[in-house]
């Protein structure tokens, strides 16, 4: 997979919560990355066998009256990609301030 | 030009804007997901999605959606069929090259059969056989068909 921005920014949404279940828009809004961008990340994630997927149970979606929702977790081995993928950005100079502008927004 | 701009913001065209967009956007989600193919679970996924979003943001939200099911909903129903296309003219490609070998294989048969009937003429003096030809159908003129590219 192409180290992209929108990777990084992803890997980093992603990586906030590495055992929990990712929902795509609310994904978008912590990853700051267009659902047009987001998705196709995603999929190459869920190809890469780095995600998988998973669909909200019927009961819930019924109360709430709306289709059930589609969510992404991460595999191990997408855990100890992603964590590459965001250590290297680190050290590259194009991503670094990406990261850590992330991070810091993560935990603020 | 200020009829037109009057038109524009004239009060049914607002309304039917902020119906579609405003209050319908599930239905215009409806058809944009549409395009993605039948099997595509995004398909599901951005309808799903859809209440998650804040009702103020829904609007804009399906037109990014439609970005995203124009870019990738089109590109996977092609990938899908470029390949199917590529099969098909291969299949046809093969039954021409088959037609070929088998037409080659005659013609050596044709060959053969009339080396021994000329050599058999000879021996009994039979000079009306020294001249044998025996044409095989794809050999005539009419029966030839054109090169790819070429008329008759």
């Amino acid at each position: 997979v192409r180290r992209t921005y929108a990777l990084v920014q992803v890997a980093v949404a992603l990586m906030s919560d590495p055992g929990g279940r990712h929902w795509g828009y609310e994904l978008s809004k912590r990853s700051g990355v267009r659902s047009g961008v987001m998705y196709p990340a995603l999929q190459r994630m869920l190809d890469e066998g780095w995600l998988a997927d998973g669909w909200e149970d019927q009961p819930r979606a019924g109360r709430a009256k709306r289709p059930p929702r589609r969510y992404y977790e991460l595999t191990d081995a997408g855990r100890a990609e992603l964590g590459a993928v965001i250590a290297e950005a680190r050290r590259d100079a194009r991503f670094a301030p990406l990261v850590t502008g992330q991070a810091a927004r993560g935990h603020a | 030009m200020a009829s037109l701009i009057f038109h524009v913001i004239s009060w049914p065209t607002f309304v039917i804007a902020l119906v579609v967009f405003g209050f319908a956007p599930g239905a215009v989600l409806r058809l944009v997901v549409l395009i993605f193919r039948r099997d595509d679970p995004r398909r599901r996924e951005l309808l799903g999605e859809l209440y998650a979003v804040p009702r103020i943001e829904r609007p804009f939200w399906v037109i990014e959606q439609l970005e995203v099911a124009l870019f990738e909903g089109l590109r996977s129903r092609v990938a899908r069929r470029v390949p199917v296309d590529i099969a098909e003219a291969g299949e046809s490609v093969g039954h021409e090259v088959e037609v070929r070998r088998l037409q080659e294989t005659l013609s050596a048969y044709r060959d053969q059969i009339v080396r021994l009937i000329v050599l058999d003429a000879e021996e009994h003096g039979l000079e009306e056989f020294y001249d044998l030809r025996i044409e095989l159908p794809w050999e005539c003129p009419a029966n030839v068909s054109p090169a790819p590219g070429q008329g008759r």
